[in-house]
């Protein structure tokens, strides 16, 4: 269930830094954003979408430029470009209108790129 | 009309006789000993210089033992020093049915209808237009210039497929790295390097595999994918960081 309640700003640095911090849920971001978190459950981002090396996601990851450092289990879905950078780990799908996979990142899954999405 | 040379006296260096010679001369005899002598008017280095220019040569690499030796560029064929294997150094162009294996270490080309027959074909450089029923080894490049087919696989060092292009395979590509600006349909594709898919770029596979990859806007990918050798990193692009704002259900 969506609350919709804002967070502090305050409380928003800290996740932001987000060492440690762990989300059960689903994240919507409305802005762009950096998720440093661990998150149990999908992340939905409106804008350009870092996912921080410490970043952990168990859900799948939706935005429009999408910024792979850490790790997404349940794939990837960019309206515009995605990339996976070197470290960063990614399993079951990715799909994006463009997209780069960095030497080093570990990527395994379905690649639907530059289809409608 | 050419212009006449000037005539100059000289006198014979063993019995001082004067004769008349033309001023550009180099060595004579004297006509009234006989005596042969040099100018001391012409440059010590008046000598033509025949000018040798070296044979260019190239590195040409054993398909058999992978022995290196030079031979000359326009050489059409040599002979391994080590393992004595006949090497044909020129290039081919197969127009129809051609049965039958080849080694080349020049560039093969297999017109639009063209169709190689034989087990398996070697060259440094392959283009692809028509058919190949056997297995194509590219050393240096296979590149697809029309609408291809390749029943066996092929494998070498760069697989590229030109715009408009279209190369369908019905066993497994093994190449170091991929270019694709038209369309790729295979099976498996094996990349140990970067794949590269252009904006008019097309892949469907059942299976991709690549130590890393570019898709540019336009291209298109439906395969399942995997990342197999790691590399170097390189830089991305930045996405800048900026905020964001967290809602939690």
């Amino acid at each position: 269930m969506e609350t919709g309640k804002k967070i502090n700003p305050k409380v928003r640095a800290a996740s932001l830094a987000g060492h440690g911090l762990q989300i059960f849920g689903d994240v919507r971001l409305e802005q762009d954003g950096v998720i440093r978190a661990k998150v149990k459950g999908n992340v939905q981002a409106s804008g350009k979408l870092v996912v921080a090396k410490e970043a952990e996601i168990s859900g799948a990851v939706s935005g429009v430029d999408i910024r792979l450092e850490g790790k997404v289990d349940a794939g990837l879905q960019g309206r515009g470009r995605v990339w996976l950078i070197a470290q960063s780990v990614l399993r079951t799908r990715c799909a994006a209108k463009a997209l780069r996979i960095e030497p080093g990142a570990d990527f395994r899954g379905e690649l639907r790129i530059g289809e409608s999405l | 009309m050419s212009e006449l040379a000037q005539k100059i006296d000289v006198s014979c260096p063993e019995c001082g006789q004067t004769q008349r010679e033309s001023e550009n001369f180099i060595s004579t005899v004297c006509r009234s000993c006989g005596a042969y002598f040099k100018s001391s008017h012409a440059p010590m280095n008046a000598r033509k210089k025949v000018k040798r220019t070296g044979i260019k040569k190239r590195e040409l690499v054993c398909a058999d033992c992978g022995a290196v030796q030079m031979v000359a560029e326009e050489a059409q064929s040599s002979s391994c020093l080590e393992c004595g294997r006949h090497l044909e150094l020129g290039h081919r162009v197969i127009e129809g049915e051609h049965l039958g294996n080849l080694v080349l270490e020049g560039e093969l080309t297999i017109g639009p209808k063209g169709n190689f027959g034989g087990s398996k074909a070697r060259a440094a450089k392959i283009v692809l237009q028509g058919r190949a029923s056997g297995f194509l080894e590219a050393v240096e490049w296979l590149r697809v210039e029309g609408q291809a087919s390749l029943r066996s696989g092929a494998s070498g060092e760069i697989l590229e497929v030109r715009p408009g292009a279209s190369l369908e395979s019905r066993d497994t590509l093994l190449f170091r790295s991929g270019q694709i600006d038209g369309e790729l349909r295979c099976g498996t594709a094996q990349f140990s390097g970067p794949l590269k898919v252009g904006p008019a770029g097309k892949i469907i596979a059942e299976q991709i595999v690549f130590s890393e990859l570019t898709v540019e806007e336009g291209g298109r990918i439906q395969s399942q994918g995997e990342v197999r050798i790691a590399a170097e990193p390189v830089v991305a692009p930045e996405i800048p960081e900026t905020k964001g704002e967290i809602t939690s259900t």
